[in-house]
């Protein structure tokens, strides 16, 4: 029987989120892709924060039951470098940290009179 | 030399040079490939396409028969086919990371039918392989190349080709047919003109179209073609019946192999035109005239490798060489490059406009290249001959890498007509009728400049402009009084002369730039006034200033704006320049107060002028020397907190009085100073400053409420996402195993124990399948006397806890204390009386009780071990010894302090059951009480 490996599509997933929550630094503020024209931070820094704290922990969710299935098949085949769930949990965390700094901006801007 | 190889090495060498020289065909981009049709060659593939090369090898009796056949040892295929491959794969890895072209080879071999030898592949040094290279010339019979039959089937070949194209080949691929045979159609061994007929009409009937839709252009080349078959009507018929069919396929009517070839009776073909260079779909070469369609295909691999383009006036033509047109100096042109045509190239010479000559000889076999050193250093006009000599009457086709077209600059200096530099203000104190100032700039000659002059400088401040002595000089137009001149670079573009001889007309376009060295700008004042200069540095000419600090949110410090004006201070009297702010309207956003003035600092303290007592004015007297002060702004006070965009600009109206003994000029002054009245225009925006206090108390709040919503997402994803094991995916073994005590006094098991655990029966599990259990909180496992209650982890505890997961209590009916593996973390051993806990994260697991008194002889303990049904887990020979005798001690502990009544005994252990442990179902035989079930595991291995 062959064995199985981490779920791959929902790693990448997660990946993505911590992707987008970074790359949310650089956009600065929507006005860039015409969307808004606040000509604040508001609205990126608000989608950042819940990408990173938020939406990153429902994808660790999501791969948590993929991963548990896959391990209940007494044939899971783990990575060797790192464990899969480490990777995750790295990357959930440093998303969560992302977030938790778009939070910051946001907050400054909106106590901008 | 060349006629001292031996024949076979020679023509190996031309048939792989022509291999060599397909590989031109994968690079040639498109606008050659359009130049190409319009001068007549032929390319069969674009620059970026993918292209697909499949080799037709014939295998035949014809050429592989021993003593009749062409090359039976199959040394000049196999050279050929080598070479190429080697020098193919080169070219491919030497081809830069922007080619995107992308190539595959395949081989086959025919006689009497086809075989794929190699399918497509990218070419390498190993594909197609030295074994499949060999087996493309034919079998082999006692170190012999064999043939299977002596035929040689053109229709099964062209017919495979296509198959082979359409199944292996892309479908987006440039296809190219190499068909190598010996230029007879041969299919039964007894050839016939009803056979001969047969060709004609399938190939220009069928295959052609076949080919023409498939997109396969076909390069016949024939080995060992023209045999003697005189006496021999049929043969000859049959002959011309393959050389009619290969000049259809290839559209090459040039090809001497075919030229002039009727097509006789066979009307299919003769819709073939083969009349315009668009009708080429191939070539066709013999041995003799691989040279030729060698350097035919090099030469496109040069075109487009090196970028050249057609020089199609190079004057050149056999025998007697005709002289170039005169061309545009040497460095303008990067490479010359002449191919012979029909001819060998035995020299050139060139000759330079000053009449100085030099002669080359040449004796190469190839396309003669002249490069940058040869010629980078001649004047514009020099010409260039080639001497060629053969009788091929087509000469050289020359071609021209291109230069990049240039951009000379030199920096000059600004004088006046006599000599004298020149300030940023020249005086006169001659009022309106001063001469006027005349101004010269000169500079070191740009290269090509004096060669292409004289042209009309396209810049209306020079008058005129000439070349001296390597020098470049610029007569300015004069200065009136009053005039300003701006001294940005002067800049003209020119061809440079004969670049029309190589060149498309206006393609080939020199840049010459003058910069002036000096000041920006020349004011000639003719009134002793003062001046105002500004946007100097400003490209669009408009004043601007630049409002610092230049940030994001609005400082906490007022606002500074420095201009790139300068305020000239007059050669007498006192002059005046009031400040005005103006916001612009439709593009300021103003939330307070906002007021611009002298930056008192910058003139009072540092530079020269004084301001007065509101900011508004300036002041500079004329005795203050005659240098130039920048203006500098600022604001009254630190503008309040809000959005801002500081759109407007700041009116400068200056006022001169020249004091006493002026009279003559003061009238002329007044409306001349008026006239001097500038303004600077500012654009800044700013956000409103933060409250960064009330931003970190929100930010704490909310990264508070963050945390424990994320830990509760964390508990809710862990505890939801737990499967507890399935009971259907585990076998559990038991056995009674005897147990001694140490030396230390430590329980262990005894030496035989490993090899009883190993002959321990397995049971299957009754229990909650995976299925039902996933999603509960609770699933139990029985077998036997061992009954395990699995619990997931409940909410909200430790996320440390809950990601180790749940665990398992383990016990026995007889409620002998026990001990498990792998073991749960933070389980109070004094909530669980005589069970175990176990970890519900296991893929194994195993479980001790303890052992009866050790003052009876053969004490036992039951050891119950769960392994996977399958997988590298099932191995029961796996069980480490030592981790059982480490639970054999850990049980026979918890029973002694159960004995001493440290613990409470639990009350489901029967009295006595300690010492007469055995359960009543065992079999003493095998040591088990837990009968193997009906879907009990395979047989183990021992």
């Amino acid at each position: 029987m062959q064995p199985s490996y981490p779920p791959v599509a929902h790693i990448v997933g997660v990946l993505l989120v911590t992707a987008f929550t970074a790359a949310c630094f650089p956009f600065g503020s929507w006005d860039v892709i015409g969307i808004g024209g606040t000509g604040r931070d508001v609205d990126v820094n608000t989608i950042g924060y819940a990408s990173g704290c938020f939406v990153g922990i429902l994808m660790l969710y999501l791969f948590l039951v993929a991963d548990n299935k896959k391990r209940a098949t007494l044939r899971y085949s783990d990575w060797r470098v790192v464990t899969a769930r480490k990777a995750v949990g790295w990357l959930t965390f440093g998303s969560w940290v992302f977030g938790a700094v778009h939070l910051w901006f946001w907050a400054l801007d909106l106590t901008r009179p | 030399m060349t006629s001292q190889r031996p024949a076979w090495r020679r023509v190996a060498l031309r048939v792989a040079l022509a291999f060599a020289a397909l590989l031109g065909l994968l690079v040639v981009p498109a606008p050659v490939a359009a130049q190409n049709d319009s001068s007549g060659s032929y390319t069969p593939c674009e620059s970026d396409e993918r292209i697909d090369v499949l080799v037709m090898m014939d295998a035949s009796g014809s050429l592989n028969a021993p003593g009749s056949g062409i090359d039976p040892q199959g040394r000049l295929r196999t050279r050929a086919l080598t070479r190429f491959r080697s020098e193919l794969a080169q070219l491919l890895s030497e081809l830069p990371d922007s080619a995107s072209v992308s190539v595959q080879i395949g081989l086959w071999r025919f006689e009497s039918d086809a075989e794929e030898i190699a399918g497509f592949a990218v070419p390498r040094l190993d594909h197609p392989s030295d074994e499949a290279i060999r087996r493309s010339l034919g079998d082999l019979s006692d170190g012999r190349l064999a043939y299977r039959t002596n035929h040689t089937n053109y229709l099964v070949a062209l017919r495979a080709a296509q198959q082979a194209f359409e199944q292996g080949g892309r479908p987006d691929a440039c296809r190219l047919l190499l068909f190598f045979t010996d230029g007879l159609h041969d299919p039964t061994g007894r050839m016939s003109a009803e056979q001969a007929e047969q060709l004609r009409s399938e190939v220009c009937t069928h295959i052609k179209p076949s080919f023409e839709r498939a997109g396969i252009d076909t390069y016949a080349i024939l080995l060992g073609f023209g045999g003697d078959a005189a006496g021999r009507p049929v043969e000859a018929e049959m002959r011309t019946a393959t050389m009619q069919v290969l000049r259809a396929l290839t559209g090459d009517a040039d090809s001497h192999l075919v030229r002039g070839l009727p097509y006789g009776d066979s009307l299919q073909c003769e819709q073939w035109s083969d009349e315009q260079p668009a009708d080429r779909d191939g070539a066709i070469s013999g041995i003799a005239g691989l040279d030729d369609l060698a350097l035919e295909l090099l030469q496109v691999v040069d075109v487009a490798a090196n970028s050249l383009v057609e020089w199609t006036n190079c004057g050149a033509a056999v025998g007697a060489g005709t002289r170039s047109a005169p061309l545009p100096a040497g460095r303008y042109i990067d490479q010359i490059v002449a191919y012979p045509q029909g001819a060998a190239i035995t020299g050139y010479e060139t000759v330079q406009a000053d009449g100085t000559a030099q002669a080359q000889g040449y004796d190469g076999t190839g396309p003669l290249r002249l490069n940058a050193e040869d010629f980078g250093d001649y004047a514009a006009g020099w010409t260039l001959e080639f001497a060629t000599e053969g009788d091929g009457g087509l000469g050289v086709a020359c071609f021209i890498k291109h230069a990049e077209a240039e951009q000379v600059q030199s920096t000059g200096t600004l004088t006046s007509d006599s000599g004298a530099a020149v300030n940023s203000v020249e005086r006169s104190v001659r009022g309106a009728d001063a001469e006027a100032l005349n101004l010269q700039v000169s500079a070191s000659a740009p290269a090509g400049l004096c060669e292409a002059g004289p042209f009309e400088w396209p810049d209306q401040r020079v008058l005129d402009w000439y070349c001296r002595d390597g020098n470049v000089v610029f007569e300015m137009a004069s200065l009136e009084c009053q005039d300003s001149l701006r001294l940005t670079p002067l800049v003209a573009r020119f061809e440079p002369p004969h670049a029309e001889a190589v060149y498309s007309s206006g393609d080939f376009i020199v840049e010459a730039r003058i910069v002036v060295d000096g000041p920006g700008s020349v004011l000639y004042d003719c009134f002793g006034g003062p001046a105002l200069d500004c946007g100097q540095n400003n490209p669009s000419g408009g004043a601007v200033a630049v409002v610092m600090p230049d940030s994001k949110d609005v400082p906490r410090e007022p606002l500074r704006a420095a201009t790139d004006c300068v305020l000239h201070p007059p050669e007498r009297g006192i002059v005046e320049l009031a400040a005005t702010w103006s916001p612009d309207a439709s593009r300021a956003q103003m939330p307070g107060e906002l007021a611009w003035h002298f930056d008192a600092d910058h003139h009072d303290g540092g530079a020269r002028g004084s301001v007065d007592a509101d900011g508004t004015v300036l002041r500079l007297s004329g005795d203050e020397g005659a240098v130039g002060v920048p203006l500098r702004f600022v604001t009254a006070e630190e503008i309040t907190n809000g959005d801002w965009r500081i759109a407007g600009s700041i009116d400068l109206v200056p006022s001169w009085d020249p004091g006493e003994g002026a009279a003559e000029v003061a009238g002329q002054a007044a409306e001349w100073t008026h006239r001097l009245a500038q303004q600077v225009h500012l654009d800044q925006s700013y956000l409103a400053r933060s409250n960064s206090a009330t931003a970190w108390w929100i930010t704490l709040l909310l990264v508070a409420a963050s945390l424990l919503l994320s830990y509760l997402l964390i508990c809710l994803a862990l505890v939801n996402s737990m499967t507890l094991p399935d009971a259907g995916r585990f076998w559990l073994y038991r056995a009674e195993l005897p147990v001694e005590r140490s030396p230390r006094g430590r329980l262990q098991f005894a030496g035989v124990a490993p090899q009883l655990l190993g002959d321990a029966p397995a049971a299957a599990v009754r229990g909650t399948k995976s299925r039902r259990g996933r999603g509960k909180r609770t699933v139990k496992w029985q077998s036997g006397d061992l009954a395990i209650q699995l619990r997931r982890s409940p909410w909200f505890w430790l996320p440390g806890l809950v990601r180790r997961g749940g665990w398992s209590a383990v016990r026995t009916a007889a409620g002998v204390p026990l001990a498990a593996s792998p073991r749960a973390r933070r389980v109070r051993r004094r909530r669980l009386g005589t069970q175990a806990a176990a970890s519900c994260d296991f893929t194994r697991l195993e479980v001790v009780e303890a052992p009866g008194s050790l003052a009876d002889d053969g004490a036992q303990a039951s050891v119950w071990v769960a392994l996977p049904r399958s997988g590298r887990g099932a191995d029961l020979s796996r069980i480490d010894p030592r981790r059982l005798d480490a639970l054999l001690d850990e049980a026979g502990q918890l029973d002694n302090e159960d004995r001493r009544g440290e613990r409470a005994p639990d009350s489901a252990r029967l009295p006595g059951a300690y010492a007469t442990r055995t359960p009543p179902d065992a079999d003493p035989a095998s040591g088990s009480s837990v009968p193997p079930a009906p879907d009990g595991p395979p047989p183990r291995r021992r």
